[in-house]
């Protein structure tokens, strides 16, 4: 068994997977980074880092990887999609997509992931069976001018709370965060500009927040948190959404 | 606080929690630790639950 903790992160090349990817090594974490594509990354491999290129539209795919992973005890569910369509404009392949790596990958992530946690749960009932943490956003809770989108992150709450009532009584957190606006390309690209306007004019700071910001709320959940707090969603908005 | 509550009612909190058992002192603590030194400017304004399952929202 290795003695450093072992974090896989998927959209781990840019953004808030990125920043991820550096708050965890900071905190003495191996990263296995998972991405569909490196290029333009400056994620480099090294003894610490593994670099594993992976579409997740391949769910059925999905348990082999892992299987192929070895150990992992943090799961960070970041990749996603956001193809900024209103609903009349999306294709099939559009809302499939977002669908397939928002919703059915991490699920599927988590449910074989999971597995190996539980073993080492029965193994050493006392002992941390691992840490799992999705990534979602306020849209989960607000009308939204990409409906798919915020239906595949309303989707992420729910399975964040069933699979922690699964796996809670085996040592295993299931939490989520739910950011506002973060200085990302799918923020900057990708999202409508009605939306991030939407958003801006609540915003307490009037600016966006980081990914560092961000990252730093996923460490504390991957590292520091207590076992107790399970099922929960951490909104990072500075007041663009209250609840 | 949590001792002098009837009963029925720490069992209907226990019936939902995740773990099956109470919250220690420590574990908030150590949530209010979290807020009080390295939590994000951007975090702001918002309620962190600490309860396991027994209030999602």
């Amino acid at each position: 068994m290795p003695g450093h903790r072992v974090a896989l992160v998927t959209g781990a090349a840019r953004g808030i997977g990125r920043a991820i990817v550096d708050a965890l090594a900071a905190d003495g974490f191996h990263i296995v980074a998972l991405d569909l594509d490196f290029e333009g990354s400056d994620l480099v491999e090294s003894g610490s880092l593994a670099l594993v290129r992976y579409d997740l539209t391949d769910i059925a795919g999905i348990a082999a990887l892992v299987a192929s992973l070895g150990r992992i005890d943090v799961l960070i569910n970041n990749a996603g999609v956001q193809p900024g369509l209103a609903i009349d404009d999306y294709t099939e392949a559009a809302r499939e997509r977002a669908l397939a790596v928002n919703l059915k990958a991490p699920v599927e992530l988590i449910r074989t992931v999971s597995q190996q946690m539980l073993e080492r749960h029965r193994a050493h009932p006392s002992g941390a069976a691992g840490r799992i943490v999705n990534l979602t956003s306020v849209a989960a809770f607000m009308a939204h001018t990409d409906l798919w989108y915020g239906v595949t992150k309303a989707g992420i709450v729910s399975f964040t709370r069933s699979f922690a009532a699964r796996l809670g009584p085996q040592g295993i957190q299931v939490n989520a965060v739910a950011p506002g606006p973060i200085d990302t390309d799918m923020l900057n690209k990708a999202a409508q500009p009605e939306r991030r306007a939407e958003l801006m004019q609540r915003v307490w700071s009037h600016r966006t927040g980081t990914p560092q910001e961000l990252a730093e709320v996923v460490r504390w959940l991957a590292a520091d948190a207590p076992v107790i707090l399970n099922g929960a969603v951490i909104d990072v908005t500075d007041g663009c959404f209250l609840r | 606080m949590y001792e002098q509550l009837p009963q029925s009612r720490k069992d209907g909190v226990m019936r939902s929690v995740y773990s099956g058992r109470a919250c220690t002192p420590q574990e908030v603590a150590q949530a209010i630790l979290w807020l009080g030194s390295a939590s994000p400017e951007y975090m702001n304004g918002m309620t962190l639950d600490v309860n396991n399952g027994a209030y999602p929202r």
